[in-house]
């Protein structure tokens, strides 16, 4: 079976809505259900989807302890002290407090289903559709984001290559200098996979078009568009709501103007297999808005939880977790057609 | 002649200079004046044997106070009560949005006349001794905060006839004291139990997924 069944316009907007309550609150319960959503969907792709990634959990498993060990030694607010660090120990000395240890696990738990939901959306994602969707202005941003996301995976995959070659002669990585030697062979591997990305690229006539003309400002939409996106963004996870509004305003301007000046110009691309929009990918849609609509309709108090000065019991709202329940459609579909295939 | 009259002179000195002493040790303790800026006041009294900085007389008045560390530069004020910020936007910008009039938590000492400055040290740096009075003001300029003599602190604090623990007690905007009416934001137990009953069922859901028998991929 493959997990590409489902439309990656449909992946795409289930992984935002997923990504949006662990950028915004620290709320246990609401956090607790897209953790346990997001696992519910890994565990109804197939086998061969889920392999490959247990390293990147364990990274994030290891960044959430990093979390909570930083925070317990770094902030000092909170009403349950446990211990103090002695005034002889500089810059973490101090009273240690359990409402720090509960909001490091918190910022663990919610780097944890970030995690998550990025090696799923990895895994199940069609690359070269998304690549597709892009309107063909975007088109050389979008390859240079897909070879930069592919760039940390591919390096994996080559060390792995070479360990296993090294060990099939007999060579045993002990020390740091074992792995020095590495780097070599990792950095000759990488210079000849971007050889071979550039004349791939080349032999299907990237980059081939006639370069317009173009004036200052519209040659720079695109990049400026896109890095505004990315503060609009920043804007919205740090809790400034109005200004990532205005920026994610400014961004789509901007992104509108490349669209419409690359339009006349630049040759057409043609698609030989267009997606199709199945039933299947309204459910998933669907269960992703009614996520989202539920996080943005919750109030401060559902998705937000801080535990300081005063560690108290965190709301727990009804209608959030049932809106959550909607990141369990992609489970749903999956489940529905493998069963149709039975 | 002359040690007769620096007998007196001493005695003149001894009891002269007693006078202060004795003020001081009348007033063993110290007080705060919170305005969170919605109109209301808090008093505090904390009993104070020796100068204390303005940050750790907070701590001591028991009010529900969250700071965090500057390294060298001491304790920023991020919330009292529950007027202020979380710990990321304290951290980043000391509460204050990209708007010059957006308010922060402001210190305040009172000057000689008992007018209240703002004042030119942080909590961190200053000693507050017994017979002081340090005010906290959530505003971006003036500290709106109340004329007040250290006499009036035990009264309005609260205190009563127990001045060995700490005291406060908030006023509205008409002077009328706000009782806290012991309420709790938590949610009911019937919501408590239905998220819990729904994560769990979240749960077994993904591990009847886990250990669902699959067909060749």
């Amino acid at each position: 079976m493959s997990v590409r069944t489902i439309d990656p316009r449909a992946w795409l907007c289930w992984a935002a809505s997923a990504m949006l309550l662990p950028l915004t609150g620290r709320n246990p319960f609401a956090l607790l259900s897209v953790l346990l959503a997001v696992l519910a969907v890994r565990e109804a792709l197939p086998h061969d989807a889920r392999l490959g990634w247990s390293w990147i959990v364990r990274l994030g498993v290891l960044f959430a302890g990093l979390s909570v060990i930083f925070n317990v030694l770094t902030v000092r607010a909170g009403d349950r002290v446990f211990g103090t660090i002695p005034g002889w120990m500089p810059l973490i000395d101090g009273d240690l407090t359990l409402n720090s240890v509960v909001f490091g696990l918190l910022s663990g738990l919610a780097v944890l289903a970030l995690v998550l939901i990025g090696i799923t959306l990895a895994a199940v994602l069609d690359w070269s559709a998304v690549l597709r969707l892009l309107p063909q202005s975007l088109t050389g941003a979008g390859v240079a984001g897909s070879v930069a996301f592919s760039f940390f995976p591919q390096m994996v995959a080559s060390y792995r290559e070479i360990v296993d070659a090294q060990a099939m002669r007999g060579h045993e990585l002990r020390g740091p200098r074992d792995y020095l030697n590495l780097a070599p062979l990792l950095l000759a591997g990488g210079i000849e996979r971007a050889v071979t990305m550039s004349e791939l690229l080349e032999s299907r006539g990237f980059g081939g078009a006639p370069a317009p003309v173009r004036s200052r400002m519209r040659a720079l939409a695109p990049a400026v568009g896109l890095g505004a996106v990315c503060v609009a963004a920043y804007l919205f996870a740090v809790g400034e709501p109005l200004a990532a509004l205005i920026g994610a305003g400014f961004a789509s301007c901007l992104l509108a103007l490349t669209i419409w000046s690359g339009r006349s110009i630049e040759v057409r691309r043609t698609r030989y297999r267009p997606l199709v929009w199945h039933r299947g990918d309204w459910v998933v849609l669907v269960g992703a808005g009614i996520a989202a609509m539920s996080v943005l309709l919750a109030g401060d108090a559902a998705v937000r939880f801080e535990p300081y000065p005063e560690l108290d019991w965190p709301v727990a709202s009804v209608p959030l977790t049932l809106g959550l329940l909607g990141l369990l459609a992609p489970a749903g579909v999956l489940l529905w057609r493998e069963r149709d295939r039975v | 002649m002359f040690g007769r009259l620096l007998i007196v002179a001493l005695l003149v000195i001894v009891v002269l200079g007693d006078k202060p002493a004795s003020a001081q040790q009348t007033t063993s303790y110290a007080g705060i004046v919170i305005h969170p800026g919605d109109g209301t006041v808090t008093y505090a009294y904390v009993p104070l044997d020796e100068p204390v900085s303005g940050i750790e007389l907070l701590h001591r008045s028991g009010i529900s106070l969250l700071t965090i560390g500057f390294g060298g530069l001491g304790e920023g004020v991020c919330r009292i009560e529950q007027t202020g910020c979380d710990v990321g936007s304290c951290r980043t910008r000391m509460c204050q949005t990209g708007d010059r009039n957006s308010p922060y938590w402001r210190y305040f000492q009172q000057d000689d006349g008992g007018l209240w400055v703002a004042a030119a040290m942080g909590g961190s740096a200053t000693k507050i001794a017994p017979g002081e009075i340090d005010g906290w003001s959530w505003t971006p300029d003036e500290g709106h905060l109340p004329d007040v003599a250290i006499t009036d602190i035990p009264a309005l604090a609260g205190a009563g006839s127990d001045l060995d623990a700490a005291h406060f007690a908030r006023y509205d905007a008409n002077g009328t004291l706000l009782k806290d009416d012991g309420s709790t934001a938590i949610s009911s137990k019937r919501s408590y139990l239905f998220v819990v009953l729904v994560l769990a069922g979240m749960a077994v859901f993904a591990l009847v997924l886990r250990l669902r028998p699959r067909s060749a991929a």
